[in-house]
């Protein structure tokens, strides 16, 4: 790949005959329940690839609702992608478990920004000041 | 933050907003169709009353719909 580094972040190139862009920056994990009170997340993106990184500590005196938001790209309208998305966190001190999944989704108030953090099947409510250190990788149209 | 660029993606409209930080990066974020934009500043309200049309806010529920009936029968 070449490329060319067009303003802050982001770069275009191309592979074979296919035009990728890049771009680099940060995005804001939202809750409509309980806003996280600190957060640091950071996005990479190439081409209709999304990858998501970051850490928040959650509401200091509300519990969140279970679906998150904020994504900086929407998730992928493509029924037939199956899955748009997923990840994991890398740690978090919310409950017993110590390790969730995470599922992106199209569902609710967040629409194609929203993703679920999973303990099995089951969406996890995170408590008071508790900590996550997460990544999701998904897909875009845009 | 800056607003840095406005873009409009997809059957649904989403709005893509790029903001610029104070240190030069990017932000990003998100409004899916329907979402309160009242807080934004007036370029993207106009925008959402432009794109997000009765039309359009129709075929979302659809899809929202749609989606939900698929993840509960997974």
């Amino acid at each position: 790949m070449t490329g060319i580094i067009g303003g802050a972040g982001s770069k275009s190139g191309v592979i074979g005959t296919t035009e990728l862009d890049y771009e680099e920056g940060t995005w804001t994990v939202t809750n409509s329940s309980a806003t996280p009170q600190s957060q640091e997340c950071i996005y990479t993106k190439v081409g209709r690839l999304v990858h998501c990184s970051g850490t928040f500590e959650s509401h200091a005196s509300s519990t969140s609702a279970a679906l998150w938001g904020g994504l900086p790209f929407p998730s992928s309208s493509d029924a037939s992608q199956g899955v748009r998305g997923a990840g994991g966190t890398a740690y978090q001190s919310n409950t017993s478990s110590t390790q969730f999944g995470v599922l992106v989704t199209v569902e609710g108030t967040e629409g194609r920004s929203g993703f679920y953090l999973e303990s099995g099947s089951t969406s996890i409510t995170f408590g008071t000041s508790k900590h996550a250190y997460f990544y999701i990788t998904y897909i875009t149209d845009s | 933050m800056k607003l840095d660029k406005i873009e409009v993606v997809g059957e649904y409209k989403d709005i893509l907003i790029r903001e610029l930080t104070d240190s030069g990066g990017y932000h990003r974020r998100v409004l899916t169709c329907g979402k309160d934009v009242s807080g934004e500043v007036q370029e993207i309200q106009d925008k959402a009353e432009e794109v997000w049309t009765d039309e359009v806010k129709t075929a979302w529920a659809t899809f929202q719909a749609e989606q939900q009936a698929k993840m509960e029968a997974e």
